[in-house]
């Protein structure tokens, strides 16, 4: 490369990483505009390192379905994703955790979705569908003719409290 | 004993670890593919109905083609081919560069594709192949270290916003916000969650340790080394803990991979 092109290339790439730099800096702060502006960053450039925090997820999501029958009974409640307790090995190896991670999103955004849309625009929200896509490929009763999910919240492992209902959908037809 | 004052050697060094954490992404991906089939929870068929511009258009066929299902598994065995070849193999500088510029596209991938199951870990592996990348479009002296220089800069400002953040929240501060996030299914461990409830004292002590070190942490870039070396241990105990306690196994390797640069640049200008 001739040494002209060369030095243009440093100071592009140089120049480059500052303004990455500089907009991962400006997109820590939590004001309303900025996040807002997180939208547009579909390629997830700019992170976002306030990890757990300020108000670190401490409840657990639980993710539920039953199956109408052709003779207008339900099945019982099953919950969806179990993950099981934590092992030594997944310091390691935890082919389990995007799944986890992933259902931890869905639920959450479902919840803040119904909470800033309602019951009845929330059903065109992507978690929704998303839900729905993945309740509908899950097992089911040969006889069922329909099927619904429900969202339940709990306190974790050490509370003693029963989990709380935080949406049921409706009855989808498969 | 290794030298970290060359800084194309200290960026092999850096490339090599971190993709630990990307063979690890995707053969824990690929172990369990069907999360990312039509009807998973990384469904591409509903993601893409996120923008109109993923449904319909020239992007949207392009796009179509690469991400639905069981197409993105090749996405991902070709991500988990570049990185296992920067681990295992001595590649030289060409080569390395097209891998590491393989790696950063196929990791821009998985968030476009589906923004839920992202962690940290997706977050500084984007940033320490996409830098990279950009290092090798042009790499000699000046543009090797300021590469370094980004992602020592990366790592300090990770620690800083998550302390800082958490010393503003009461429930870090009071030692709560730790405690629960062991006693979930997802990131916790049952047994510390019951200690910490029994000993709130300890859950307080912890998470104030925490906030004091994260926000500290950046003091590595001004203490002479055998200083700054105690941030180092404190960082490697911390993610390892990380994933021995909430099962964070990928977040280990891709924060400790750019250890080697912060030692670089504090020992060449500390």
């Amino acid at each position: 490369m001739p040494d002209v092109v060369h030095a243009l290339c440093e100071v592009m790439v140089v120049a480059a990483l500052t303004v990455w730099l500089l907009f991962t800096l400006i997109g820590q702060f939590r004001i309303d505009k900025i996040q807002r502006m997180r939208r547009l960053d579909l390629l997830h450039l700019i992170p976002q390192y306030n990890f757990f925090a300020p108000t670190p997820g401490t409840k657990d999501f639980h993710l539920l379905y039953r199956d109408q029958l052709d003779n207008e009974t339900f099945t019982d409640w099953a919950e969806v994703v179990d993950i099981g307790p934590r092992r030594w090995w997944h310091a390691i190896w935890n082919p389990k955790r995007r799944i986890k991670k992933a259902t931890f999103d869905l639920t959450t955004t479902l919840a803040k979705e119904l909470q800033q849309y309602g019951p009845i625009l929330v059903k065109i929200s992507i978690p929704y569908l998303l839900t729905l896509s993945f309740v509908s490929q899950l097992s089911h009763y040969k006889s069922a003719i329909a099927t619904q999910f429900l969202l339940m919240v709990s306190d974790g492992s050490v509370s003693l409290k029963e989990p709380v209902m935080l949406f049921l959908s409706d009855l989808h037809n498969l | 004993m290794i030298q970290l004052t060359e800084a194309s050697a200290v960026i092999h060094i850096v490339e090599s670890i971190a993709s630990i954490s990307v063979c690890i992404s995707c053969i824990e991906l690929l172990s369990y593919p069907q999360q990312l089939n039509d009807n998973g929870v990384m469904s591409w068929r509903v993601f893409q109905l996120r923008h109109r511009w993923f449904v319909r258009g020239l992007l949207a066929n392009v796009l179509d083609r690469i991400f639905s299902y069981p197409a993105f598994l090749a996405i991902i065995v070709i991500r988990l081919a570049a990185a296992s070849l920067l681990l295992v193999v001595a590649p030289n500088d060409t080569q390395r560069a097209v891998l590491v510029g393989i790696v950063a596209v196929m990791s821009l991938c998985l968030p476009l594709r589906s923004p839920y199951g992202m962690d940290g870990a997706d977050q500084m592996t984007v940033t320490t192949f996409g830098g990279l990348a950009l290092v090798h479009l042009c790499s000699g002296p000046t543009v090797d270290k300021a590469g370094l220089w980004f992602l020592t800069l990366q790592v300090c400002l990770s620690y800083l916003t998550a302390g800082v953040v958490k010393a503003t929240s009461p429930v870090w501060r009071d030692g709560s916000g730790l405690t629960g996030v062991f006693s979930t299914r997802a990131y916790g461990n049952a047994w510390l969650a019951l200690r910490l409830t029994e000993h709130p004292a300890l859950g307080r002590l912890l998470s104030w340790s925490v906030i004091v070190a994260e926000c500290l942490f950046s003091l590595v870039l001004v203490l002479p080394m055998p200083f700054a070396l105690a941030f180092l241990i404190w960082g490697v105990m911390f993610h390892f803990l990380g994933a021995v306690i909430m099962g964070l196994n990928t977040f280990f390797w891709s924060f400790v991979a750019l250890y080697p640069a912060i030692i670089y640049c504090v020992t060449q200008y500390g």
